[in-house]
């Protein structure tokens, strides 16, 4: 785990270092005794800083708690837990220097390196200690490696170790409110599906995993290699059977120069977007599919659950938004794999006329399609109309 | 109180300590008193209160006159002036520098102006109370340097957190000039910090704990400093002597006297040698009463020249055949003297006299008859000699007491021998009626109030002998700087003494005393040698050390001047007889009066015998010194040991001593400790290239199917996290399935659900490796390192 370790000397020891030859010049030149007494009185110490920086930082791990997951603009409080495993001596004075790096930061954005210090570690024993603020930027943060230094007792030299301990920490887009808007806006577009909903579905969720055969199960979802594996039956058990199926999809565009508003937009879009999928996974019981048109395309699909929300939020807080139109394509692709009975919600960066044969001409080309395209909602996140359906706090 | 505080009282005492060493070298009250008034003042008005701080420029401006001041002085004066200015600079900076606000720097210069304080008074100081300041100086020194570090690195870690960069989306798309709606309600920045408090941090590091450690510090420095002082080996025989290039002088035999002190005498305790009385016949300890005195040398001719007075035997030829001992004589008490003497750089010998040489080794040393001189015997007579025991018989001593007059040696018994008599009577009476008039008319004045006849040369001579004694105008003393003022530098050291201060050691009396004699017509010489010394009763014998040095007189009487019962029954003196006489009254600060001296007069030896150590090993320790004290003895010893080692009947011997209970033996130790020394070194720097040797070999050996596995232990290693937390793959569930079910399970779980995902991307890595044939590069390598850390983590909440 540990990389990296040297020890260097400070511009105080250099400072230090050029007295010293001062002294030791007068004292061989001289041949004064007591400029030999005062040269052993600072060679000693310089020697003793040496030896307890050596000391002080062997043995000793420092690993950092990570909060489970946050949002961004949330409070974040790392923890650092420093474990002096030597029998004696103590440990004084360790800082600790934590870089946290953005994937995918712009090229504007800076490395970010957090200072914190242990006073003192006693042997065998741990310390704590903790950074806090907040991290306003949804993304994919990285988190070390951990370089802890120390330069006590005297502070002429300083030895550093790199432990080699990332760790990553999803930002997740900030939730906001749904507002009952919302809610009446989906439930109506769910009129009539109802009748529509498929009650004997068999292959109707995602893989969950494998058990034993009980009675009542299907024989199509027995896993015969397994079976033939084990000796016994086993079956395939998926999740819950979905009653509706809906599909987010997530317009981020931008212009090459984009203004404040238009940065805003993006991360109110990615924002409702989290929201949106948020509220269906602890709902549960339908299938979603989420994809984005942004700097790429991406989709995540499956049943409403934590793991898909999960899944959602890690994708939603890398994404980037595009001045390329990726709508078009992206709803092309979201419909080839819809069912009719699915809601298909667009939230977009910009105002959106999904009645735009030319732009949606793959879509208004393909019947089957073009009849769902009525059942598609389209959100405009420039406009002031979002605020009746999502607040951000 | 917190850190800052404590560093503020300790840099200001710091500065205080560092200018009180060098006001102790320039003998100035002054400097020391104005520095630890700046000290106390800026710590309670500029530190603590803030009522009271210059500004840059004010500082910057004073700082600039106080180097036009002492730069005056730098340039007109010798090289101690310049040394003087340089140090009045400094301090001068100092009490400008401890108005200002403090911050990190000023801190830093304070430490290092008082550094270099210490620097410049390392040349002008002598005394031993620099090397104790010393000592407390650098144990504040360390506290400040720690109390500075530990301020510096709390203040960054601290109050203000370092943040290279505050990390934030926007500002590099933001539009220049133009404010932000605000549509979005997260605020632009926060910056991470750390969650201590300084004040916290200060609590969690102020304690005895961080005292305990600065004592350990100091103690380990000291220990260092003084290895390193030993055994830094030093090129040349001349060390610095102070700005002045004086020496302090001690008490010692030598064979030339010479008046001419200015300072204080130290005594210094050199060994020179061990006497053992014994009775010839029997062998057993010979019971002596009183104090013993042994002769190494008589000096006759005295000269004044250029303030200096100086006893020597100048009439003689530097170098004459020596004799053999003349044989003891027959039917008188003989005593035998053992004597141990020490290393010298002298052949010359010490004896109770009359002397002669013993029975059983007559050719053990020398005489010199005209000189009076025992030698060793040897060759070549410069140089260093090495420990030398002799033995010699003597007459000195009748019923336990050294005998005051003891008979001529010249027995009159060939022809010549009563001019040569003649001849030396003569020279024992030179005075310089000029230059001794003074003391010459004292003599007489003070026989005239004894009213002693001419003839009556024993009562004459007793009677001037205890004028110096009893008359209670003369004191013992070895500190000169004591009577400075009284002196007069013009005059002859003897009338100085004898007219002016009254006031010296035993050369001054035994010489006052002489001449006194001679102006009275009776022939006299000074004898110089060892008086006294310390008896241990233990191994009976007296152990005589430099500080037992001592002058005494011998005047001369002819046969019948000798009064009845002086000589024993069997003496005859045809040559006439010497009359020790001893004028020196009782030393204050003598050995002998120890135990009823007080405890200030205890202290007194102490501070005294410290300060003889601190100049004889500390200030002047030189290369010969070095090679004799340290180097020579090192050598010898661990030469020994290393023979020892190889030496059958030494360990034979060792194991012999282990079973009678001896178990300490100074060989075997130092022995253990080298061989210990040795092997641990030898390991540490054989053991890591044989440890990398090894893992390459094994690396080598390692068949190119398990080099692969190796590179997927990671999955084993998530099965085997997994399995710790009660989640085992099932029998014919393939690892994606397993990672899907083990996510499903995290995931229902609200703490862990933040992980959910993560068996999976390491199943999906292991699933490229294995059965796709890639290979992880660094970066993914390392992912997927992190992403079994994160999940192990994640699992153990």
């Amino acid at each position: 785990m540990l990389r990296g370790n040297h020890i260097s000397i400070r511009l105080e020891g250099w400072y230090f270092l050029i007295v010293l030859t001062f002294i030791v010049t007068g004292a061989i030149l001289r041949e004064i005794n007591l400029l030999v007494v005062l040269t052993g009185m600072l060679v000693g110490p310089f020697l003793f800083n040496w030896w307890m920086v050596t000391l002080t930082l062997r043995r000793i791990d420092v690993r950092r708690k990570l909060p489970e997951s946050i949002c961004a603009g949330d409070l974040l409080v790392v923890e650092l837990d420093a474990t002096n495993s030597r029998r004696r001596l103590a440990s004084w004075a360790i800082a600790v220097q934590d870089p946290i790096h953005r994937e995918g930061a712009g090229f504007g954005e800076k490395r970010m390196v957090v200072s914190t210090m242990f006073p003192r570690v006693p042997a065998g024993q741990s310390a704590t200690t903790s950074y806090r603020g907040r991290l306003i930027q949804r993304g994919r943060y990285t988190f070390g490696p951990l370089r802890i230094s120390t330069s006590f007792p005297l502070g002429l030299l300083c030895r550093t170790v790199v432990i080699n301990r990332k760790a990553q920490l999803v930002v997740c887009p900030r939730l906001g409110q749904l507002t009952p808007k919302w809610i009446d806006l989906i439930q109506t577009r769910m009129v009539g599906n109802q009748r529509t909903r498929r009650r004997h579905g068999l292959i109707e969720g995602d893989f969950y995993g494998l058990r034993d055969w009980r009675s009542g199960d299907s024989r199509r979802w027995i896993h015969w290699r397994t079976s033939a594996k084990r000796g016994a039956l086993t079956v395939r058990q998926f999740e819950q059977q979905q009653n509706q199926n809906t599909t987010v999809l997530l317009d981020l565009w931008q212009p090459s120069r984009p203004t404040q508003r238009q940065l805003d937009n993006v991360e109110i879009a990615v924002s409702f977007a989290a929201t949106v999928v948020a509220d269906l996974c602890r709902r549960g019981g339908s299938q979603l599919q989420v994809c984005v048109a942004g700097k790429s395309t991406t989709r995540v699909r499956g049943a409403a659950s934590m793991v898909v929300q999960q899944e959602v939020m890690e994708m939603l807080s890398g994404t980037m938004a595009s001045h390329k139109d990726g709508l078009p394509e992206l709803l092309d692709r979201a419909l080839d794999r819809s069912r009719p009975e699915s809601r298909t919600v667009v939230i977009s960066t910009r105002e959106t006329d999904l009645s735009d044969t030319e732009r949606f001409v793959q879509v208004w080309d393909h019947p089957r399609k073009r009849n769902v395209m009525s059942q598609v909602v389209c959100l405009d996140v420039s406009a002031d109309e979002l605020d009746e359906y999502f607040q951000v706090e | 109180m917190n850190v800052e505080r404590l560093l503020q009282i300790n840099i200001a005492t710091l500065a205080a300590l560092g200018t009180l060493l060098l006001g102790m070298g320039q003998r100035s009250v002054l400097l020391p008193v104005l520095s630890i008034v700046a000290a106390v003042t800026s710590v309670c008005v500029t530190d603590s209160l803030g009522k009271f701080q210059l500004n840059r420029t004010v500082a910057n401006l004073a700082a600039l006159l106080a180097v036009v001041l002492s730069g005056r002085e730098l340039f007109h004066g010798d090289s101690e002036y310049q040394l003087l200015a340089v140090a009045n600079l400094l301090v001068y900076l100092q009490v400008i520098l401890l108005f200002q606000q403090k911050n990190h720097r000023l801190y830093w210069q304070l430490i290092m102006l008082s550094l270099l304080q210490v620097v410049v008074a390392s040349a002008l100081n002598l005394g031993v109370e620099f090397g104790v300041l010393l000592v407390l100086y650098m144990f504040t020194a360390l506290a400040a340097l720690c109390l500075f570090f530990v301020h510096r690195e709390m203040e960054q870690c601290g109050s203000a957190t370092r943040v290279e960069s505050i990390f934030h989306f926007r500002r590099s798309a933001e539009p220049f000039g133009r404010e932000r709606p605000q549509r979005w309600p997260l605020p632009t920045a926060d910056p991470l910090r750390s969650s201590g408090t300084y004040k916290e941090l200060s609590h969690a590091v102020l304690g005895w704990n961080l005292v305990r450690y600065v004592l350990s510090m100091g103690c380990t420095t000291l220990i260092f400093t003084v290895i390193l002082f030993f055994a830094m080996p030093r090129f040349g025989n001349t060390v610095w002597q102070g700005a002045g290039g004086e020496h302090q002088p001690m008490v010692g035999f030598t064979q030339e006297v010479a008046l001419n002190e200015m300072k204080k005498l130290l005594e210094s305790p050199e060994l020179v040698m061990r006497v053992n009385f014994g009775e010839v016949k029997t062998g057993i300890p010979y019971k002596l009463f009183g104090t013993p005195y042994w002769r190494g040398t008589v000096l006759w001719d005295y000269a004044y020249e250029g303030r200096e007075g100086k006893w020597s035997q100048s009439k003689l030829p530097a170098w004459q055949d020596d004799h053999r001992l003349a044989a003891p004589p027959s039917h008188q008490e003989l005593v035998q003297q053992d004597i141990a003497l020490e290393p010298t750089q002298d052949v010359l010998l010490f004896s109770a006299f009359p002397v002669y040489a013993d029975r059983d080794a007559p050719n053990q040393i020398r005489f010199e008859p005209r000189s009076r001189k025992l030698f060793r015997p040897v060759e070549n007579r410069t140089g260093r000699y090495g420990q030398f025991r002799y033995r010699t018989l003597t007459t000195a001593f009748a019923r336990g007491r050294q005998k005051p007059i003891v008979p001529h040696a010249n027995r009159l018994t060939h022809r010549g021998a009563q001019a040569r008599l003649d001849q030396e009577k003569e020279t024992l009476l030179q005075f310089d009626s000029e230059l001794h008039r003074d003391l010459g008319d004292l003599a007489a004045n003070i026989l005239q109030e004894n009213n002693l006849s001419q003839e009556d040369v024993f009562g004459r001579a007793r009677a001037l002998e205890s004028h110096f004694i009893n008359s209670g105008l003369y004191s013992y003393s070895l500190d000169f700087d004591l009577v400075g003022q009284q002196r007069d530098r013009g005059l002859d050291p003897i009338i100085d003494f004898v007219m002016n201060h009254r006031t010296g050691h035993c050369e001054y009396f035994a010489s006052a005393l002489t001449m006194a004699l001679r102006s009275q017509g009776i022939p006299a010489r000074m004898a110089v040698g060892y008086k006294g010394g310390e008896y241990n009763v233990v191994g009976d014998y007296y152990q005589v050390r430099q500080l037992h040095a001592h002058a005494w007189v011998e005047a001369y009487l002819e046969p019948h001047e000798i009064p009845p019962g002086y000589l024993s029954r069997n003496e005859s003196s045809p040559g006439g007889a010497w009359l020790r006489l001893d004028p020196t009254p009782g030393d204050p600060n003598n050995l002998a009066d120890v135990e009823d001296a007080g405890l200030i007069h205890h202290l007194h030896q102490v501070i005294d015998y410290t300060q003889l150590i601190w100049n004889e090993y500390v200030l002047g320790l030189n290369s010969e010194r070095q090679k004799k004290a340290i180097y020579h003895p090192v050598a010898t010893r661990t030469h020994g040991a290393i023979k020892a080692l190889f030496d059958r009947r030494w360990w034979a011997t060792l194991f012999a001593n282990l079973r009678s209970g001896e178990w300490f033996n100074w060989q075997a130790g130092l022995a253990t400790i080298l061989f210990l020394l040795v092997f641990v070194g030898s390991y540490r720097l054989v053991s890591p290239p044989i440890r990398r040797v090894f893992a390459w070999l094994r690396d080598r050996r390692s068949p190119a199917k398990y080099r692969a596995r190796r590179r997927v232990d990671f999955y084993s290693r998530l099965e085997t996290i997994l399995k710790c937390h009660g989640m085992r793959r099932a029998v014919g569930q393939t690892p994606r399935e397993f990672a899907i079910s083990v996510g499903g399970r995290m995931a229902d779980r609200p703490t862990r659900r933040y992980a959910s995902s993560l068996p999976r991307r390491i199943v999906d890595a292991f699933y490229r490796v294995r059965y796709g044939g890639a290979t992880l590069d660094r970066q993914e390598a390392q992912d997927v390192e992190n992403t079994l850390h994160q999940l192990k983590d994640a699992l153990s909440k």
